[in-house]
């Protein structure tokens, strides 16, 4: 029940937050601040819906994994809401737009997680998709932004196109549009056309996972997107996502999980090994992450690829270190630009020297997004390698490892430049502290559960082991 | 179990109180971060003695009865006490689990240090005073407090393993703390470096151990070492043994404790009293069961006997007070491992208490005296007993204690590791008597130059053997000698809180001393009892040795007496020996000019390799990964329908792959 509430609360929060936008348009920090309470709540919500194990209306799943969901996009919604403060005045399309659909993109991000019901699914990518184009066109007035906006919803129609398209096919081959049907019907045998359905379902899935040959639009995305607005598709459709794809797996496909797995497993591979390259030659960090982020999706989806309660908790860790890292950088970003420094290496020159605290913090996030160890991120990776090792995939890990090495060369670049380089512009920089405390507070975690996995990794563990055994 | 289970805090909050004073430093003004410190410690210092009552209670109760030692009543439930989180977790494996360990030993050892390390950060706060990065000090005497509580208290090797590198961290940083001194910078690398490479050695042994046993866990370790092979159990034993050889500064690590002397005083009397060096021979005691199992306790004892007689020969050719007091660590450190090598656990761990103490007294006592007097040369120290009377009572009680004139503490341990000696290794034995004897020479020696003599130019400075040898600076270049004080300086006694803390420690080391003696019936001794201890013997067994000891020191005593009450400068010794003495008998020298050439050998070998074959490659290989990244920008081209085809031709094959044909 408690995970109905949330999702109530998430969409008649979103509503009033839209309708009372028109009032409220010069007071961004009244919204913003009702937009970080609802939040709070739900996060708080989330961790209590941890232990339910109630299936509501026949189509939302309420169990730990929906839990789990709710509380970490929860969290990086709040934490997109609180960035927002940084500079309101300039989110020229109206603020309320703007924190309405950040809570709808959390709610389509939760149904999508809890489905039991294709329907369901679809309608809740769908939801957190809209908001995500919204999200991303937000600077309207710049050319990158509607550029970048504009590519990625044509696009994004496109791969919905194929999704809805390979839930048709399923659902002509199975009968059923709920996934616990559909897995009793795959039980005594897969027909291809449910397998060519599962298979187009995974275009607009890996299209939203920015997923080598779907990932085209990112990189314009990205940096047409304010930082802000690159946290949030850093953090929200990917948390989604990957996790509703492990609930198709888990849930509905299970039958068919080697098979599938093996398709993931190549698609994870062309997006961790071109990934990596694509970001070597970037001069602009947004870009940089855009590309990086394909990369890091990657091994993320190496261990779905693996599957199994230690591969799908492989990659919930990914996510959560990816979530805290990923989108601690852009955070570091808009901080940045908020205090006029342009995201680029050019830019960010020397601003170890203009402002040490921010550039440490940066430090912290991008030897965690490389995988240094005592690092959230180096764990992460531990453990999907140690996953695809278990699954025997030795070839594959060799590759893996051998590209994170191209990580570390794009990522020392940027702390190069922040570091030893020579500032062009020697005056101290005036950052908000309300930005640098939520940076901080992102190093802070990243470095924690580098250090202290054990707690949340057994809790995200627990989640899939429950999971897959209901 | 209310202090067990609170146990955790113990090494939490001095690690709080280096994070509070790192990061907010600049607003503690004065002295107040001083006062912080301390006051995080006496909470410490609380907690741990709260902790060492409570497991006086639990622990088994041993009693000696006509010779032999029998059990009264077994432990308590729940003791050892064990405190445990899960910490690294990988499936399929032990894992590492963040654990706390606390038995007999290990609440001893914690209190000693919380209250040692307590009374040193009383001392700090009027020491340091008007030093320009003050909070940084007692941040740093903070967090090297917090390592060696977690050492000690760490149930797991590998946390214990943590805990020592970050020990080393420490002593390196606080060592260096006026690291605009060439010498210190010298110093604080020659430390690291010296101790960095005998932790090759724990890493490695660890990593053998958990290869052969598959646990890191001490209680687990401690209990299958019998199921160790000989051969395997000495290796690893002596692995580990190699890096306590390089933290406790034993011969032939022992390099470079005496140039760590660079570091203010405190810092010396924190890591040459009661933290660092004792964690080498805290180590050994709680790998002992493997270095038996191993056969390879001789060289324990061997090393330990040759180190205590070594350090205590060259002292008294020294003139830096503090330098006197680094040898006579390193000797008294030979002592324990003596001791333990030769089946003296208890007596060992009896001594590293006492030592604890009246060094920690020792050194801040010559910390008073360099504070009051402005030189570390005991010839220019001015009859400091004249005006330093506090400092005068409190160090001739650690001066006796360190000698080992009954009653003192020193006299019981000390007493006690010879006796376990004269049984097994009467060599070691007679080694540890020729020893004791020079300990109270040069103790006698510096006690009446400093307190009872006028001020003197010193010997040392004009030494024209040592000019040629710029090793015995470090190798720091040209750095002027320390300026003499001024002719007419009067020296001052310190001020209150020094000499509070000089008293608490003067009074702990008679305390713990007459804890573990007979007249006390060995109640520590039997606290600690591991369940064989040739020590524990009636007190009338004691007796001889007791006289011979006593005799010795007192020897000692009078002939330094003689030879420097009158006329400290002359020189009577050949001057040959005077100089291999006090440069060391080359060993720095020798480690300066021959180990550094050699050592550096493979280096060049390696850099050669380096630049000609790994380099290209290397260079070769991030060209071509460069180029690769480059012409793949071709493939964003940033048309939406080469973006689409991308999509379609993904979906294709994925199709393709699902069955599809066409």
């Amino acid at each position: 029940m408690i995970t109905f509430l949330a999702v109530v609360l998430l969409a008649v929060g979103g509503m009033l937050v839209a309708m009372a936008a028109p009032l409220l348009d010069r007071r961004a920090d009244v919204l913003a601040g009702v937009t970080v309470a609802i939040f709070g709540v739900t996060a708080i919500m989330g961790a209590l819906a941890y232990s339910e194990r109630v299936l509501i209306l026949a189509s939302l799943e309420a169990g730990p994994l929906t839990g789990l969901a709710l509380v970490l996009l929860s969290v990086a919604g709040l934490a997109v809401a609180w960035s927002g403060l940084t500079r309101p005045q300039s989110l020229k399309g109206g603020p309320g737009e703007f924190y309405a659909f950040l809570l709808w993109g959390v709610l389509g991000g939760v149904l999508l997680v809890g489905a039991n019901n294709l329907l369901l699914f679809f309608l809740g990518l769908e939801l957190s998709s809209y908001a995500t184009y919204v999200i991303a066109a937000y600077d309207r007035d710049r050319r990158e932004s509607a550029e970048g906006a504009t590519k990625y919803m044509v696009l994004g129609a496109l791969g919905s196109a194929f999704l809805l398209y390979g839930f048709a096919l399923i659902y002509a081959a199975t009968g059923s549009i709920y996934l616990d049907a559909i897995r009793q019907s795959l039980a005594d045998g897969v027909p291809t056309l449910a397998r060519v359905g599962f298979a187009l379902a995974l275009v607009g899935l890996g299209f939203k996972l920015a997923l080598v040959p779907f990932h085209a639009w990112v990189p314009d995305a990205y940096q047409g997107a304010r930082p802000l607005g690159g946290a949030f598709l850093a953090s929200v459709p990917k948390i989604a996502v990957a996790l509703g794809l492990i609930t198709l797996l888990g849930r509905g496909f299970f039958p068919m999980n080697s098979e599938a797995g093996g398709w993931i497993l190549g698609l994870a591979f062309l997006s961790f090994v071109l990934g990596n390259l694509w970001a070597l030659p970037q001069e602009n960090i947004k870009r940089l992450l855009a590309y990086s982020t394909v990369g890091h999706m990657g091994y993320l989806a190496l261990g779905l690829a693996v599957g199994g309660a230690f591969g799908y908790a492989s990659a919930g860790f990914y996510l959560l270190a990816y979530l805290l890292a990923g989108a601690g950088a852009f955070f570091a970003l808009e901080a940045a630009e908020a205090a006029g420094v342009p995201s680029t290496l050019e830019g960010w020159k020397g601003l170890g020297r203009r402002a040490p605290l921010l550039a440490a913090l940066v430090a912290l996030l991008f030897l965690s997004l490389a995988g240094v160890p005592l690092l959230a991120g180096f764990l992460a990776k531990l453990y999907v390698f140690a996953a695809a090792a278990k699954a025997g995939w030795y070839g594959v890990l060799v590759v893996a490892v051998l590209t994170t090495v191209l990580g570390y060369f794009y990522y020392f670049k940027v702390l190069a430049a922040v570091f030893l380089d020579a500032p062009k512009d020697a005056g101290a920089l005036n950052v908000s502290p309300s930005a640098v405390a939520l940076v901080f507070v992102f190093a802070g975690l990243s470095l924690l559960f580098g250090v202290w996995p054990g707690a949340a990794f057994s809790v995200i563990e627990r989640a899939f082991s429950v999971f897959l055994g209901a | 179990m209310i202090y067990a289970n609170l146990s955790y805090w113990i090494p939490l909050l001095p690690f709080l109180g280096f994070l509070m004073l790192i990061l907010l430093g600049p607003l503690f003004r004065g002295r107040l971060s001083g006062w912080f410190a301390t006051l995080t410690m006496a909470l410490v210092a609380f907690l741990a003695l709260g902790l060492l009552a409570e497991a006086l209670r639990a622990a088994p109760q041993w009693r000696l009865v006509g010779g032999e030692v029998e059990l009264a009543r077994g432990a308590l439930s729940g003791f050892p006490f064990r405190l445990e989180w899960p910490w690294l977790s990988i499936q399929g494996e032990a894992g590492i689990s963040l654990t706390f360990y606390i038995d007999q030993l290990a609440a001893l050892v914690v209190a000693m240090v919380a209250v040692a390390s307590l009374f040193i950060h009383l001392f700090s706060i009027g020491y340091m005073d008007g030093e320009a990065r003050y909070p940084t000090f007692f941040a740093y005497l903070q967090l090297f407090t917090a390592a060696m509580l977690t050492f000690v208290m760490a149930g797991n090797f590998f946390i214990a393993l943590l805990a020592w590198e970050v020990m080393g961290l420490m002593s390196y940083l606080l060592i260096g703390f006026y690291y605009k001194k060439k010498t210190a910078q010298a110093a604080m690398k020659k430390a690291f470096l010296t101790t960095k490479l005998a932790d090759l050695g724990f890493m490695l042994g660890l990593f053998w151990l958990y290869k052969e046993l598959g646990t890191f866990d001490l209680a687990t370790v401690a209990e299958k070492a019998a199921l160790l092979a000989v051969p395997v159990a000495s290796g690893i034993g002596l692995l580990v043994f190699v890096a306590a050889i390089g933290k406790s500064a034993q011969f032939p690590l022992h390099v470079w404790l005496l140039d760590a002397m660079e570091g203010p005083t405190p810092v010396s009397a924190m890591i040459h009293a009661a933290t660092m060096v004792a964690a080498g021979v805290y180590l050994t005691g709680r790998f002992y069961p493997v270095l038996e199992q191993g056969q390879a306790l001789g060289y324990v004892a061997w090393i330990g006997g040759i180190t205590a007689l070594f350090a205590a020969v060259l002292a008294p050719a020294f003139a830096d007070v503090k330098k006197i007091m680094a040898w006579s660590t390193v000797s008294q450190l030979g002592y324990m491992f003596l001791g333990l090598g030769v089946f003296g656990w208890a007596a060992a761990m009896f001594h590293l208490l006492t030592h604890a103490f009246f060094k920690a007294l020792l050194f801040l006592g010559s910390g008073s005296m360099i504070h009051g007097s402005k030189t570390q040369d005991i010839f220019e120290m001015n009859r400091l007993g004249r005006y330093m009377p506090w400092t005068w009572v409190t160090f001739a009680v650690g001066a006796l204690a360190l000698i080992g004139v009954p009653p003192f503490a020193g006299f019981w341990s000390k007493d006690l590791i010879l006796d376990v000696a004269k049984e097994h290794a009467p060599v070691l034995w007679f080694i540890g008597m020729v020893a004791a004897f020079f300990t109270a020479f040069y103790t006698t020696r510096m006690f009446v130059i400093a307190f009872h003599h006028p001020s003197l130019p010193s010997p040392w400075k004009a030494a024209a053997w040592n000019k040629d040898c710029p090793e015995l600076n470090l190798k720091a270049g040209d750095c002027p000698p320390d300026p003499a004080p001024e002719p007419d300086h009067k020296p001052h006694e310190s001020g209150a809180e020094m000499i509070i803390a000089l008293v608490a420690l003067a009074a702990l080391s008679l305390i713990v001393g007459f804890w573990g003696s007979p007249l006390f019936g060995q109640s520590l001794l039997l606290f600690l009892y591991p369940g064989e201890a040739p020590e524990i013997i009636p007190a009338s067994k004691l007796f001889g040795g007791y006289v011979i000891g006593t005799l010795v020191a007192l020897a000692g005593i009078a002939v330094a007496w003689g030879l420097y009450a009158r006329d400290p400068l002359k020189q009577r010794a050949p001057l040959w020996l005077t100089q291999a003495l006090q440069r060391r008998l080359y060993i720095d020298e020798f480690y300066y000019r021959v180990v550094a050439e050699v050592a550096q050998w493979p280096t060049k070998a390696l850099w050669l390799l380096d630049t000609y074959v790994v380099d290209v490659v290397v260079d070769a290989v991030g060209y071509v990964t460069m180029i690769t990244g480059q012409a793949l920008r071709y493939l964003q081209s940033g048309k939406l329908a080469v973006y689409a085809l991308y999509i379609a031709l993904g979906a294709l094959a994925l199709v393709f792959l699902g069955g599809a044909r066409w």
